[in-house]
Formats: C-alpha cells, structure tokens, sequence
C-alpha cells in the first residue's frame, strides 16, 4: 500500500478530502502506524489552535470610513485643481522674470560712463591698457 | 449595472455597490460595509493577533477597495478580492512590524520579539477557572501563530480558523494548492512541537522538505 504523505494528512485534517477519499485515507493510515503516529500529534496540534471570537465591529467604524472617503474625495478634487493653479503661477512667474529682465536691460543699456548710473559702474577708458594693435606702442596713462 | 442585472450576468452585484460607494454614493456606501465589516475585522485580527491594530488595517483595506474601484475587474465574489486585498495589507504591516523590531537598537523595545500585540477580549468562557484555562490556550495559539513565518501564517489562518478550502487559498494567494499543502504540512511541524510541550505528546521533528 502506498505510503502516507504529509500533504494528504494535512489535506485530511483541513477538510479539504471528500467522504470517500476520507474513509481510503483513513484505512492507509491504520495500515501505517508511522502516518497514524504523525496524525496523532498533528490532530492534537490542529485541535488545540484556539484564538478568541473576534471582536464586534466597532461602534462608528463605517462613519469614521465614510468620513475617511469623503477626505479623500475632496482631496482628489482639489489635487485636480492643482494643475490649473500651478500654469497660473507658472505664467506669473514668467511675466515677473521678464519684466525683471527688462528693467536689468533698461537700467544696463543707460548706464552713463563712470555715473555709476548702471548698476555697477564702469571702468573709465583711462584706466584700462591695452596695447594697440600693431602692438607698436603701448599706452601707459 | 443594475444589481439584478449583475445577477443574472453572473458577477456579485457588490461589484456595482463598490464602483457607486467609490463613486460617493451613500446608499452604495452602507450596505457594502455592513455586509463585510465583520468578516473583515476578524480576517485582520487573527492576523496581526491585535484588536486595535485589526480595526485600523481593515478601514485602509476598505479605502484601498474604494480607491481601486474604478479600476478592479468584476470577477467572482467581491468578498475573495477584498480578502486579497486583506491579506496583502496584513502582511505588509507583519513585515514593517519586523523591520521596526529589526530596526530597533535595543531589540527589546517597542515590537520586539515576544511583544506581538495580544488582544485580551473578555471570555465567553463560564467560569473564572474556564475562563484563564480559555484565556491561556489563546496566548499560547497566539505566541505559537506568531512564530512562524509570514507565509505559513497566513495559510494557517485561513485554513483553520477562516475555515477556507485550500482551492480557495490558492486562488486567493495566487499559488496552487501544492503550495498551500507544503505551507500548511510547514506550519504543522513547527507547530507540533511547540503545542505539544504543553500536552506533554512528543513533537514530529522539523524537516523542511515536504513529502
């Protein structure tokens, strides 16, 4: 007869054999006093698997997930105006930057020579040397 | 989908109560909850072993549901999808239970081994001697449910106390029934020893290979 295998003792003791498979294992297992052995314990085992009944629902579970999913729903609306808010601000931040840039141009471009009118004043011709191209003489203020 | 259209079409009409409760609708919303608040409690309790932690995990598994609604294919029972769901979050939060305890300098703080949450319901039991004795045997169920691997764990749980065929198990966890089989024989010799210390029966050695 064929031997007892840990998967069928399992599948037995879980229910999970029909009657007649049942009653089959049943009889290999007396003809196998080490299956009957493993099934002794096992049975001992699966029995004395006790967890309390579980608790009763809790009183306002179903509100506090209402309101849950109702904080969610509104979140998801206002996540689906973010978009338009953020091209608003975009394009403000873009009219402000040339804008900026502009008045730098403007305030660059009319800068007198050495009035220190542009924002950093510019050296005066005199200062500077260079030799001229020819390099024949250089200019020494 | 009208509910009796859903019906004769073969799919849960929860289905269409799911998409309508996501959706915002009331009169979707409380029926769909009533009808598996408590199934999912429990599912969540015998698995993470603690009452407070068990309601917090099945209001995200109902958020989780909602939020996937629109998205889930009807297929079979809503309640097997929601389990799904179920299972998944349980575990996720067994293993950043693991980790925070991993993570923990001391080992011994919040989480640490042997610190598994355990729920302390009051007893059905008759008497104050029926009582602890009923009070003990869950301990120790508990300690010895604890121990074993995630996947083992969860395979047990669903076999003998949500009294799950193995078919189901398989379609549940997405592997085959040979798999649910070596989990549960698994769990069955780890925990033969462990029980059988209390009852004083000789434990079946642990072999890891399943025959």
């Amino acid at each position: 007869m064929k031997r007892v295998r840990d998967r069928e003792l399992v599948r037995y003791l879980a229910g999970g054999l029909g009657e007649a498979e049942a009653a089959a294992l049943r009889r290999r297992i007396e003809a196998d006093p080490g299956a009957a052995r493993r099934l002794a314990v096992w049975e001992r085992t699966w029995r004395g698997l006790e967890l309390p009944p579980p608790g009763p629902v809790p009183a306002g579970f179903a509100g506090r997930l209402r309101a849950r999913l109702a904080g969610e729903r509104e979140e998801r609306v206002f996540a689906g105006l973010r978009p338009a808010w953020a091209r608003t601000l975009a394009a403000a931040a873009l009219v402000a930057g040339l804008g900026l840039g502009s008045v730098l141009g403007f305030a660059l471009a009319n800068g007198g020579e050495g009035q220190g009118a542009g924002l950093w004043s510019e050296p005066a011709l005199a200062e500077i040397s260079w030799a001229p191209a020819n390099g024949a003489e250089e200019v020494v203020p | 989908m009208s509910d009796v259209v859903a019906a004769r079409a073969g799919v849960d009409p929860d289905w269409e109560l799911l998409r309508r409760a996501g959706e915002g609708d009331p009169a979707a919303f409380d029926p769909l909850v009533a009808r598996h608040e408590r199934r999912l409690l429990a599912l969540c309790e015998r698995l993470l072993g603690a009452r407070e932690e068990a309601r917090d995990a099945a209001q995200e598994v109902f958020l989780k549901a909602f939020r996937a609604a629109g998205r889930a294919r009807p297929e079979g029972q809503l309640f097997t999808w929601l389990y799904r769901i179920g299972v998944n979050h349980c575990l996720n939060r067994l293993r950043r239970r693991r980790l925070v305890r991993f993570l923990s300098l001391t080992g011994r703080g919040e989480g640490a081994e042997g610190d598994e949450p355990v729920f302390d319901p009051p007893s059905e039991a008759p008497g104050p001697a029926e009582e602890l004795a009923a009070r003990q045997r869950w301990a120790a169920t508990r300690r010895a449910i604890s121990a074993l691997p995630e996947n083992q764990r969860v395979v047990l749980v669903l076999a003998k106390f949500e009294g799950m065929p193995q078919r189901e198990i398989a379609r549940l966890l997405g592997i085959s029934e040979g798999a649910v089989e070596s989990r549960l024989v698994r769990a069955m010799r780890r925990l033969a020893p462990v029980t059988a210390q209390g009852g004083g029966a000789r434990g079946v050695p642990v072999r890891e290979g399943v025959r």
